[in-house]
């Protein structure tokens, strides 16, 4: 019945839809059945409408690069991604142990350093990092919550096993996108939703708006919250004024806000207006001209005093970059024995470090073999794909490497799952990643759902948007699904088996 | 507690879209002029004949004047020029990346209407649809305008955000109708037949204004009728009365939410004007001379403006 969407499938590695028996997974069986009387035509159709939408909305990305700051839409994959209910909970529960140790790691590095002292991370990894932040030693950051929105990248290796490809701790951007494809899905491709009940992701902007109250100072009854966005040239633009719509929040330039009396205020048609919270969505760098980047005009020359006395709550409080630096991502899970005597939920992928010997002779001899990234990139720049790169760019960061050791990891290259992804009027295997968003307030909350990228050239395993990735909705299945669709008996079950 | 920033970005958008859509029935009332009768005062002038008195009522210099037969390119240039700040095009992409700013308060719809504009304006199949028909290009945008203006009327709440924007649009509405009165004040005074129904069709149709006046003066033509409905007409959308009776209505609003000093001023010079326009008549208008009025509501506009920008911007 599929067979016309789905011809000549052949995945390599993990699917997410078919299991090795080509037998469709039992979560997506209503899904395909769904499916299989959509001429392809119409699948098409929906793509096009799904495009306006996103055009006439203005949910653009900006791709810097050769093409300078050219806005391009995220293509947008109509078949979801699901997510069942039970793989779902355990996710949930690696991720706010991971988010609970991350916090916890930056409040000891700032303060006491206990784990610096017991020797489970050197000092010289965590002072050397570019994410640390001398400024912010000694600082109490409100509940002493650091990171309060966090992304973390997931992904699945050849057995099905999530592993953790990085944190992001700064400004994570992409759950407007989550919003927004679940929006899409609903008004484009309505009947996908037959025999499901999929998790709400809608609720994401009242849950953080609740987080950003939770960090106002303490003598404030009402606080005035904004959202901080480097402006319209930015990247996320469009994520930055979407969110503050959906909270009902001021979107706040930072020369909208200036620093009086150790307060910041921002100027309205009322005359100056106080401002006790900032969401901001402008690097630690350029925050404010005093303490970071002296030429920076995106922040507010003294925005740091203010926080510094309890009189605003950021969020992502200043310095958690450090615990973004892929240089400190192999240590995570020490972190979380180191703190919550746990062993961690979700392992990470393995991770080489030039700094050891042993590990930069391996990685010199083995280039071509793994995946390469600068400890404080992003976005899908500063990397290596070994299997896919030539003899000079191999070269070119043997040198780097050699220079810079602290400044690299290396990795395997991990086949990451595959999933459908429509091309012309087919389904072909695509590889995919997943970013779960977590908020911490009074409680942690992972959203149901997530940003899943998709690498839209065939075999290519770089999902970045900014890189030409594309997204899908992510479903996460309510637990009642199984009882909506009947599992078959040779139900592919090896994913729960695992750890 | 809205943005001084964000104020000003409403102020304008409302300013660009109204006069976009002025625009575009300038030149579509233009064209068909041009296709059947020419006006007298139109076909005097020496250089760019066609255009010259809607380049004049836009305000620009006469050296941006045509040259003569290239109509149709000047049509176009001043629907899609990505270089003449004037341009319909461009007036709209200002209005779309100050709501891109400013979506957090003027909210998604009215934007990705703009957007939608914008994209249509950038698209060759819109400047080959104008090659074909500028009639049709010309009324799609300036209909997408006024769905833009339907959009927000429907999804804002009459505070801050709204007033601001209106008052952009009736301030850029009333100097646009004045501009245009203006230029056909020297017929007035020289013609006591009008016998040119095609200058008035002209005036009436670049006001939007030809059905309605011929409903409430079915007599014709005449001085005396014409400064009635586009000036004096306090229930005429296009009236230069009611631009200014919102235009007031609108800094009420403001200045109960965020008054000041410079704000209650503007509050007063707008009230003045307002008062002037309800107690004269047509007869008064012309034994004044209407070229003084139309000077002194554009002049106080100007004013309202500056006060506009020492109070909130």
């Amino acid at each position: 019945m599929t067979d016309r969407l789905f011809p000549d499938y052949r995945p390599v590695g993990f699917d997410e839809v078919f299991s090795e028996s080509d037998q469709a997974r039992p979560e997506y069986r209503s899904l395909l059945e769904n499916l299989s009387d959509v001429d392809p035509r119409q699948l098409h159709r929906c793509d096009r409408v799904a495009e306006l939408i996103m055009r006439d909305q203005g949910i653009t990305f900006t791709v810097y690069g050769k093409r300078q700051g050219v806005e391009q839409i995220i293509p947008f994959d109509p078949l979801p991604r699901l997510v069942p209910d039970h793989q779902w909970r355990k996710l949930e529960r690696g991720l706010v142990q991971r988010i609970i140790a991350l916090n916890l790691f930056l409040k000891d590095i700032y303060h006491a350093r206990h784990i610096l002292r017991d020797g489970v991370i050197s000092p010289d990894l965590v002072l050397g990092s570019s994410g640390y932040r001398r400024e912010c030693v000694g600082l109490h950051v409100p509940k002493d919550i650091y990171i309060h929105v966090a992304g973390i990248d997931l992904i699945r290796d050849r057995d099905g096993r999530y592993l953790v490809l990085e944190d992001n701790g700064r400004t994570p951007s992409g759950v407007s996108y989550v919003l927004k494809n679940r929006e899409i899905s609903k008004q484009a491709l309505p009947f996908l939703f037959a025999g499901y009940n999929v998790k709400p992701v809608e609720d994401y902007p009242t849950h953080l708006l609740e987080v950003l109250r939770h960090i106002a100072p303490p003598d404030v009854d009402d606080p005035k919250i904004v959202l901080l966005t480097p402006g319209v040239y930015n990247s996320a633009f469009y994520e930055h004024s979407f969110l503050a719509r959906r909270m009902g929040i001021p979107l706040v330039e930072g020369r909208d806000l200036f620093l009086d009396d150790g307060q910041v205020f921002m100027r309205t048609i009322k005359g100056a207006q106080r401002v006790d919270v900032i969401y901001r969505r402008v690097d630690d760098e350029f925050l404010d001209p005093l303490y970071f980047r002296r030429d920076s005009v995106l922040g507010v020359a003294g925005m740091t005093a203010a926080y510094r006395t309890g009189r605003l709550g950021l969020a992502n409080a200043v310095g958690t970059g450090v615990a973004d630096d892929k240089g400190i991502y192999p240590f995570v899970p020490d972190m979380i024995r180191y703190y919550l005597r746990e062993d961690p939920i979700l392992e990470n992928v393995e991770t080489f470090r030039p700094e050891l010997a042993s590990h930069k002779d391996h990685i010199l001899n083995n280039l071509e073999k793994l995946v390469v990234k600068a400890v404080d990139s992003s976005g899908g720049y500063g990397m290596l794909i070994g299997p896919a790169s030539t003899a000079d760019q191999r070269e070119e960061f043997a040198r780097r490497i050699r220079a810079n050791p602290r400044g690299y990891i290396a990795q395997p290259t991990i086949s990451l799952s595959q999933h459908p992804t429509l091309v012309d009027d087919r389904f072909e295997p695509r590889h995919i990643d997943l970013r779960p968003f977590i908020l911490y307030g009074e409680n942690v909350k992972v959203l149901a759902g997530g940003l899943t990228r998709v690498a839209l050239v065939k075999g290519s395993l770089v999902v970045n948007s900014s890189q030409g990735g594309g997204t899908k909705d992510t479903w996460v299945l309510g637990s009642d699904w199984e009882a909506l669709t009947s599992p078959p008996p040779d139900a592919d079950l090896r994913t729960e088996a695992r750890p | 507690m809205m943005l001084s920033r964000t104020a000003e970005n409403l102020f304008w958008i409302g300013r660009n879209v109204e006069r976009a859509q002025s625009i575009c029935r300038l030149l579509d009332a233009t064209y068909q002029v041009q296709l059947g009768e020419v006006p007298r005062r139109v076909k005097d002038r020496p250089a760019g004949p066609k255009l010259g008195p809607v380049l004049h009522i836009l305000g620009l210099p006469d050296e941006t004047l045509p040259k003569p037969g290239r109509i149709m390119s000047e049509l176009g240039r001043m629907t899609f020029s990505q270089e003449n700040e004037h341009s319909v095009s461009m007036l709209l992409n200002q209005a779309k990346e100050n709501a891109r700013a400013s979506q957090d308060v003027l909210g998604a719809e009215p934007f990705s209407q703009l957007n939608r504009l914008h994209h249509a304006l950038g698209s060759r199949r819109f400047r080959m649809r104008f090659r074909e028909s500028p009639s049709r290009v010309l009324n799609h945008v300036g209909q997408g305008c006024l769905l833009f203006f339907a959009l927000v009327e429907d999804g804002q709440t009459r505070a801050a955000p709204w007033y601001f924007l209106d008052l952009g649009r009736r301030l850029e509405s009333v100097g646009m109708i004045c501009r245009m009165l203006f230029e056909a004040l020297s017929v007035i005074r020289e013609s006591s037949t009008l016998s040119e129904s095609a200058h008035w069709n002209w005036l009436l149709n670049a006001c939007s204004a030809r059905d309605s006046f011929m409903i409430r003066h079915a007599e014709g033509f005449s001085p005396v009728n014409l400064i009635e409905q586009l000036l004096l007409n306090p229930n005429f959308p296009h009236s230069v009365r009611h631009g200014v009776a919102r235009a007031r209505t609108d800094l009420d609003g403001i200045v109960a939410e965020a008054g000041s000093d410079a704000s209650r001023d503007a509050e007063r010079l707008i009230g003045r004007l307002d008062c002037l326009l309800q107690y004269t008549n047509a007869d008064e208008v012309l034994g004044e001379g209407l070229e003084n009025i139309l000077g002194e509501i554009q002049w106080t506009c100007d004013r309202v403006c500056d006060r506009l920008y020492a109070a909130y911007f």
